[in-house]
């Protein structure tokens, strides 16, 4: 079976990654969907058995990178959505306001419920695509973002690590409870690349686009290396038809 | 032969006031008694009824105060379960004016209530605002910090607002024999246990409303002393009364006390307006066409008619006053710019790898 790798500007890392990896004969390939801004609206809808696109850009994307208009029941679909926590994290509301367990003296204090709703907010029209495409009887499963990168902007900043930190954390956890529920496998990302507070270890910044322009939230190709080398051992031990045709 | 009748305008008699008119176009039902502006800071609370003046003060663009802003992240269908977005502070719906002096008095130290948390099933429920938080807070600690950043913020609502709404909505309520403290709701409803031996029933009388509506009128003039105010009553009846009476005299009697303090407030004070929505969806000439089907909840062509009326009647005979477009909800311009800035950079990264 064909694996097809989709989602937001963080799977420029892993695309130029798998490039520098053996890919075992698999027949894999990665393409963008589109930004992920405009993961916080409604940008899929399941119709006739199918799963389609809403979002006009993504629909564009989908079809120039497959030639389909909905997510093909021939192909494996690895979706790297979902766990983009630094749109959370970054948000200016958290220069002044913090989760209430954690709150420091002098800042608003958030309950746990009111964070999980923002989280929800936040991760609802990915989870719906998901759950959409196990509705459709797809093989689906979710490979993580990267880990927030502490040059976000606010982070460490004007929001404090400590609360960047939990709002990941808590993002992440409750992603991957949704994937649990659903039954859709989810592939974390390296554990060498991760900081012991849950950051993104420094080595694996890109710092500069290829243009030249600084980049203070991507991974780079090494990252991308080790994440798809995780994803190729998990494609290993899947329940997947092996095609060994050539990429 | 002549009389104080002769020479009154149309407005002042049944026949060419009411009965010879259609209900929509009542000529000078309001007269404002002092002019609220766009620069006009404006605060608000109240009953349900009162969300929607709130709502459309903000549609307006009005300068509507919110001391208790809902989250940027969190999505606007989701704002109002838990409390934001629907008055000047999370303070959930006010029934009584005992109730506002109380948070008032809670906010600026001179009230501490002697029951604070409700706790049920490992949740914690502010009794003062049971329905805030959906399921409950995690920890009393949880309960105690917010209440706490919620009263910080109503004690400078008062010092901010140049104009208070209230709008008036029940007079039947539940307090705390311990303390007299008024809930929102009867213990046990929303959240809570029933105790008969904690909780009592209490029907506010005239006096009562009225020595509350001047205290809390009196708190706020001495944070402002140009403070304003603009009473309502709700047209809403009561979905259930406690009083042992039918619920429809029950209604009449609660409505008819807060009308009356509200028409007391408003001759007494140059600075209090009173806004006749009660008379404009509840009195009989309006046959009532802007109730559901319930004959309970406003249907929202009587909510636009209402402040239809009200925004006019502010508007009247100021050249070039139009009423302003709703305009879509706009975040700071920096926060946008910003926005803008890291959609950039994730467009770029996208096309430097996959565009070529």
């Amino acid at each position: 079976m064909k694996v097809r790798i989709f989602g937001n500007s963080h799977v420029a890392a892993l695309n130029r990654g798998l490039k520098t990896i053996e890919t075992r004969s698999r027949n894999i390939s990665i393409f963008p969907i589109g930004s992920g801004a405009y993961e916080t609206s409604p940008f899929s809808r399941f119709s006739q058995g199918r799963v389609f696109f809403s979002n006009k850009l993504y629909a564009d994307n989908l079809k120039k990178f497959t030639r389909n208009w909905y997510l093909s029941p021939d192909i494996a679909w690895g979706v790297c959505m979902g766990t983009h926590t630094s749109r959370i994290c970054r948000d200016d509301f958290w220069r002044e306001a913090e989760p209430a367990t954690i709150c420091a003296t002098g800042k608003r204090p958030v309950p746990e419920t009111t964070v999980e709703a923002i989280i929800e907010s936040d991760q609802r029209y990915v989870k719906a695509m998901l759950t959409q495409m196990k509705q459709a009887g797809l093989a689906v499963f979710v490979l993580s973002c990267p880990p927030l990168r502490t040059s976000v902007r606010n982070v460490g900043t004007g929001v404090r690590l400590e609360v960047a930190a939990y709002l990941d954390a808590m993002a992440r956890r409750n992603f991957v409870e949704f994937l649990e529920k659903e039954d859709i496998p989810f592939i974390s990302p390296p554990p060498e690349t991760i900081t012991e507070d849950g950051f993104l270890e420094e080595r694996f910044h890109q710092e500069l686009s290829a243009k030249g322009t600084p980049d203070a939230h991507h991974a780079n190709a090494e990252y991308g290396a080790l994440m798809m080398q995780r994803v190729l051992d998990w494609l290993d031990t899947a329940d997947l038809p092996m095609q060994a045709d050539v990429a | 032969m002549t009389n104080p009748y002769v020479g009154l305008p149309k407005s002042a008699f049944w026949r060419s006031g009411v009965s010879d008119v259609s209900p929509l176009e009542f000529s000078d039902i309001y007269v404002p008694k002092f002019r609220i502006s766009r620069n006009t800071k404006i605060a608000a609370a109240g009953s349900c009824f009162a969300q929607h003046i709130g709502t459309q003060f903000k549609n307006r663009n009005y300068n509507f105060l919110d001391v208790e802003p809902a989250p940027d992240g969190l999505a606007p269908d989701m704002h109002q379960k838990f409390g934001f977005n629907m008055f000047s502070g999370r303070y959930g719906n006010v029934y009584s004016v005992r109730q506002l002096v109380q948070m008032f008095r809670r906010a600026n130290g001179t009230f501490v209530p002697k029951e604070t948390c409700w706790e049920e099933d490992g949740r914690y429920y502010d009794p003062f605002r049971p329905a805030i938080q959906p399921g409950g807070f995690a920890s009393r600690d949880e309960l105690e910090k917010d209440v706490a950043f919620h009263l910080s913020q109503m004690a400078r609502l008062l010092s901010e607002a140049d104009l208070f709404v209230f709008t008036f909505g029940l007079t039947e309520g539940w307090v705390c024999l311990e303390d007299n403290a008024a809930l929102p709701t009867c213990p046990g409803t929303v959240a809570g246990r029933f105790d008969e031996s904690k909780y009592a029933f209490h029907n506010y009388s005239f006096s009562e409303v009225m020595e509350d509506a001047e205290a809390f009128i009196a708190m706020a003039r001495e944070q402002n002393p140009d403070m304003r105010f603009l009473f309502t009553v709700s047209p809403v009846p009561l979905t259930a009364t406690a009083s042992g009476d039918h619920v429809l005299p029950a209604t009449v009697y609660s409505k008819s006390v807060l009308r009356a303090v509200c028409g007391e407030l408003h001759k007494k004070y140059d600075f209090v307006d009173y806004f006749p929505s009660y008379e404009l969806v509840a009195s009989h000439p309006m046959r009532a066409m802007f109730f559901q089907p319930n004959l309970r909840s406003v249907a929202m062509p009587g909510v636009a008619q209402v402040m239809k009326v009200f925004f006019d009647s502010h508007n009247k005979g100021r050249p070039g006053a139009k009423k302003r477009a709703a305009s879509a909800e706009k975040g700071p311009a920096k926060g946008r710019a910003r926005q803008k800035q890291h959609d950039l950079v994730c467009e770029e990264e996208i096309l430097e790898e996959f565009g070529k």
